[in-house]
């Protein structure tokens, strides 16, 4: 196919124009319609509860250096797999699983 | 409706006080685009309503080159308008309030195409042969064209209705999708190749 045909069928096509009339009537009354219903959905307090990850976060590592400050062993490797050989011993004393 | 009041105390009485219906809906036709704006924008839906029925010709004309059914047509058109009343704030009126709906027209069609690219590929001819392309009808030809488009990617599909369907200039065309002009004739060029070989393998067929 050359480039001329192409033209040709572009300029024949152009010859219909769509009709949107049917589409087009009464449309201003359904969009201030669904402009209205939007305004009166009210947006659940949660649904921005993502945005608060980076608060959250900050306030876990926070008290997490606050905890480990106040126990006063200045070692944080020791805290936390001394803790966890406790866990581990017992879960073998008790026969249950960690 | 206080807003749109408002501004029409800057405004001749155009119809005897008596016939207040007519009177309200010719002073409406009189305002402008931006007083309609400044309506809208102070909360009276009726202004926005006035907006849309001025401009909506345009933008059923544009979104009508991709949507397959009325119903489809109406979904693209209503989140057109509904973009343009969330983004009215930021209306400058650099341009006529028509090229800026017909810029975020173009973009919401650019959206739907990438959206529901592979739903259509399945359109069938209906029986239609394309054969040698001569003497075919205006109605055969778009339909034609409809079909082998809707295999061309969502750039090119949009590139190829604005520039030689709606016969926009290839400056219009980059203004309405914010492609660069050379961006536009790449894309045109391309999208004309790919075209030309849809029709060339389904002739062979």
């Amino acid at each position: 196919m050359n480039d001329e045909k192409l033209d040709k069928l572009f300029a024949t096509a152009r010859g219909i124009k769509p009709d949107t009339e049917r589409a087009e009537y009464g449309f201003e009354t359904r969009l201030t319609a669904r402009l209205r219903a939007d305004r009166k959905q009210t947006v659940p307090w949660y649904a921005f509860a993502w945005k608060l990850i980076p608060a959250f976060t900050a306030v876990v590592v926070a008290l997490g250096v606050w905890t480990f400050i106040e126990s006063g062993t200045g070692d944080l490797q020791s805290a936390i797999t001394g803790d966890h050989d406790e866990s581990t011993l017992a879960a073998l004393f008790t026969g249950g699983t960690q | 409706m206080h807003a749109l009041m408002d501004s029409f105390i800057e405004l001749p009485t155009v119809s005897p006080p008596t016939n207040n219906g007519r009177a309200m809906s010719a002073a409406i036709d009189e305002l402008t685009d931006e007083h309609l704006i400044q309506s809208t924008l102070a909360g009276d839906d009726e202004a926005f309503a006035e907006l849309v029925r001025r401009h909506k010709r345009k933008v059923f004309g544009i979104a009508a080159r991709f949507a397959r059914n009325d119903h489809e047509l109406d979904d693209i058109c209503q989140e057109i308008f509904v973009k343009a009343y969330q983004k009215l704030k930021g209306f400058r009126g650099e341009s006529p309030f028509e090229h800026w709906v017909s810029r975020i027209a173009v973009h919401a069609c650019y959206d739907f195409l990438r959206r529901t690219r592979h739903d259509r590929e399945n359109i069938s001819l209906d029986g239609i042969e394309i054969g040698t392309l001569d003497n075919v009808s205006a109605r055969d030809a778009a339909e034609i064209l409809q079909w082998a488009m809707v295999r061309l990617s969502a750039e090119e599909r949009l590139v190829i209705a604005l520039l030689e369907l709606e016969e926009k200039s290839v400056r219009e065309t980059a203004e309405l999708t914010g492609w660069s002009e050379s961006n536009v004739k790449v894309r045109a060029f391309r999208a004309r190749q790919a075209l030309k070989k849809i029709l060339e393998t389904s002739h062979e067929r």
